[in-house]
């Protein structure tokens, strides 16, 4: 158990921190939405990865008794969370179609600054 | 009671869901408008009878298993249901069932027709949700559903637009926060699953409790009251409530208030006591006390900036960031009075909270909006709504002869039980500051003059007031008579505790 041997973890944190970075840094809310994506393929990662097993056949049954299989239900449970992810993706998204449509703007300073305009007229 | 159901009582567990979600498939079949709406309603009532029937068959036969398809648990997917949660999701089911009829009015004039879609079963849909994290016993179709119901509810805040704009701002902040949660928990459960090898819960626990990394298990439990932290707006992670309940639709406010965070509560009352494995059944060490921390400072914060907000749904907002706190300050003492304490407020705040939520919806529907400004003189305008408003807000306090008093009497018990004077302080304090929020309003409604005369009174439409009254009434007349409720909490907080000692 090396440093290396643990590469997969290294990169599901890496990726996700790299995700969150996008959601708090990026004003963008489209950008935001993408910063959201990878946040949650990091956890996808993580997920296939306690499932391989190494020189492990794919969990199809095959004839010889002594095969050995990586662990199926860990991708099956990732099929369900990308299906969720997919439909986040789809909700933000029309929030955001909205957002332009009311504020003429998808930059969340600017939706902010029309927002406090809007609560002290005169400024 | 109810016997006449009783061919069907083996598939309660799964009718609770199975309904809802049938009624949000067929809703836009069945139409829009009032069809649509009562339609909702028939399937929220038919929900709400079989919540009452699993409840009552639970009390006779204890905690039941439903193995989803045949397939035995561990292996297949176990639908589990004790007296906590079938006693939350009667809650959930009533109270979305009142909402449902109340919302008909309310959402006429807040979205108008051609954005109404298919809002009926967005609506059912998030109840669905919630409901069935209540009766699943495994802790990945838990994480399924809490999205089911979480990306419902976004669409469903969102719908606020047409009366305020920044509905949209509030949902999609709510939307990205309330993901990460969601992440976090999807790490929770993917590094239990890694330790044991299993996702059902009841299993999960055996296993936990043979031993293993101790460091897995911990990272878990952190990285799971993170996210249901911010699923269940606990202090300091509560920045998106008061911004979506304050800009949804009123009906989707009160819906919200009284079931969405409550069901993440319920959840962290699950995983931490059936789940992970305690010392003598209660949290020890950092897990309680950053718990207590961040509920007595969502007690005085939440109480605090409830009494300085410009509006009455801002107020009501910051107050059930308070209430939340209380609940949660039960739950992290972990002793069995204060458990009790906590699992009554659940249910006596989505009463009384819903109620209020649902009288803001009335102010807003007849004044076009609820900032204190406009409601000078409402004690004279709009009789019915203040005195439902007082009433709930007396309950917020915790004035003997309402149910907050009756939840908060246990948790203060419990707390002074545990050793905890200073954590007992600091409820007493909180009700204090909810007497200050909650006279804000009497002075603006009792004692400044209506600023237009001609506008006395107000009509208050009757279909949206009796569903407010049900709500509050049986707030009070769970205050006024107790005892059946709390036996059934202390039984269900015993179950929570025994199993965890």
């Amino acid at each position: 158990m090396s440093i290396l041997g643990l590469f997969n973890h290294w990169a599901f944190v890496i990726i996700m921190m790299l995700g969150l970075y996008a959601i708090i840094a990026r004003n963008n809310m489209i950008k935001k939405i993408l910063g959201l994506a990878l946040f949650q393929t990091g956890i996808f990662l993580m997920y296939i990865t306690l499932g391989f097993k190494e020189g492990a056949a794919s969990p199809i049954l095959q004839h010889d008794p002594s095969t050995s299989y990586t662990n199926p239900l860990p991708q099956v449970l990732i099929l369900t969370a990308i299906v969720v992810s997919l439909s986040t993706m789809a909700v933000a998204l029309a929030i955001v179609i909205g957002i332009r449509e009311e504020y003429d703007s998808i930059e969340a300073d600017e939706v902010a600054h029309l927002d406090r305009q809007q609560r002290e007229p005169g400024c | 009671m109810l016997s006449f159901l009783s061919p069907w009582a083996p598939h309660f567990p799964i009718l609770l869901v199975l309904l809802p979600l049938l009624g949000a498939v067929l809703s836009p079949l069945i139409g829009r408008g009032d069809r649509g709406w009562a339609w909702a309603v028939m399937t929220m009532g038919a929900t709400t009878v079989v919540a009452m029937a699993l409840l009552l068959r639970i009390r006779e036969v204890g905690a039941v298993s439903y193995p989803l398809g045949g397939w035995q648990a561990p292996f297949g997917i176990e639908l589990y249901v004790d007296l906590l949660s079938a006693m939350i999701a009667l809650v959930v089911a009533a109270v979305g069932w009142v909402v449902t009829i109340y919302a008909r009015a309310s959402i006429r004039v807040e979205i108008p027709g051609d954005r109404l879609g298919a809002f009926w079963a967005v609506w059912l849909l998030a109840i669905t949700g919630l409901l069935g994290i209540l009766i699943s016993g495994d802790a990945f179709n838990v994480y399924v559903l809490l999205e089911i119901s979480s990306l419902t509810i976004y669409g469903l805040i969102a719908m606020g637009r047409s009366r305020d704009r920044k509905a949209l701002v509030s949902a999609f902040n709510y939307l990205i926060l309330g993901s990460i949660g969601a992440a976090f928990i999807l790490i929770a459960i993917g590094l239990l699953y890694a330790q044991t090898g299993t996702l059902n819960m009841a299993d999960l626990r055996s296993r936990l409790l043979e031993g293993g990394s101790e460091a897995t298990v911990n990272t878990a439990r952190a990285f799971l009251l993170a996210g249901l932290g911010l699923k269940m707006a606990l202090f300091p992670l509560h920045f998106w409530m008061p911004a979506a309940y304050s800009t949804a639709p009123s009906a989707v406010a009160g819906l919200l208030s009284a079931t969405a965070t409550k069901v993440g509560i319920y959840m962290a009352m699950r995983f931490l006591y059936s789940v992970f494995p305690t010392d003598q059944g209660a949290l020890t060490g950092a897990n309680a006390w950053v718990l207590c921390a961040c509920a007595g400072g969502a007690i005085l914060f939440g109480s605090a900036s409830a009494a300085r907000q410009p509006s009455l749904s801002l107020l009501l907002a910051y107050s059930s960031v308070a209430q939340v706190g209380y609940i949660v300050l039960g739950l992290a003492v972990g002793q069995i009075d204060a458990m009790t304490g906590s699992i009554l407020h659940i249910v006596f705040h989505a009463l009384m909270k819903g109620g209020l939520f649902l009288c803001a919806g009335i102010i807003i529907y007849r004044l076009g909006g609820n900032e204190f400004h406009r409601l000078a003189g409402l004690g004279r305008r709009m009789p019915w709504t203040s005195a439902a408003i007082v009433v709930g807000g007396l309950g917020m306090i915790g004035i003997p002869g309402t149910a907050g008093f009756i939840s908060k009497l246990h948790l203060l018990k419990g707390l002074f039980v545990a050793g905890q004077p200073l954590l007992a302080m600091l409820v007493l304090v909180g009700s204090v500051l909810a007497a200050v929020y909650t006279w804000r309003f009497v002075e603006v409604a009792y004692l400044k003059p209506v600023a237009d005369e001609d506008s006395v009174p107000v009509d208050e439409p009757p279909g949206m007031l009796w569903p407010v009254w049900l709500l509050i009434g049986s707030s009070v007349l769970f205050g006024l008579h107790p005892a059946p409720v709390v036996k059934l909490a202390t039984e269900a907080a015993q179950a929570l505790l025994g199993a965890a000692g």
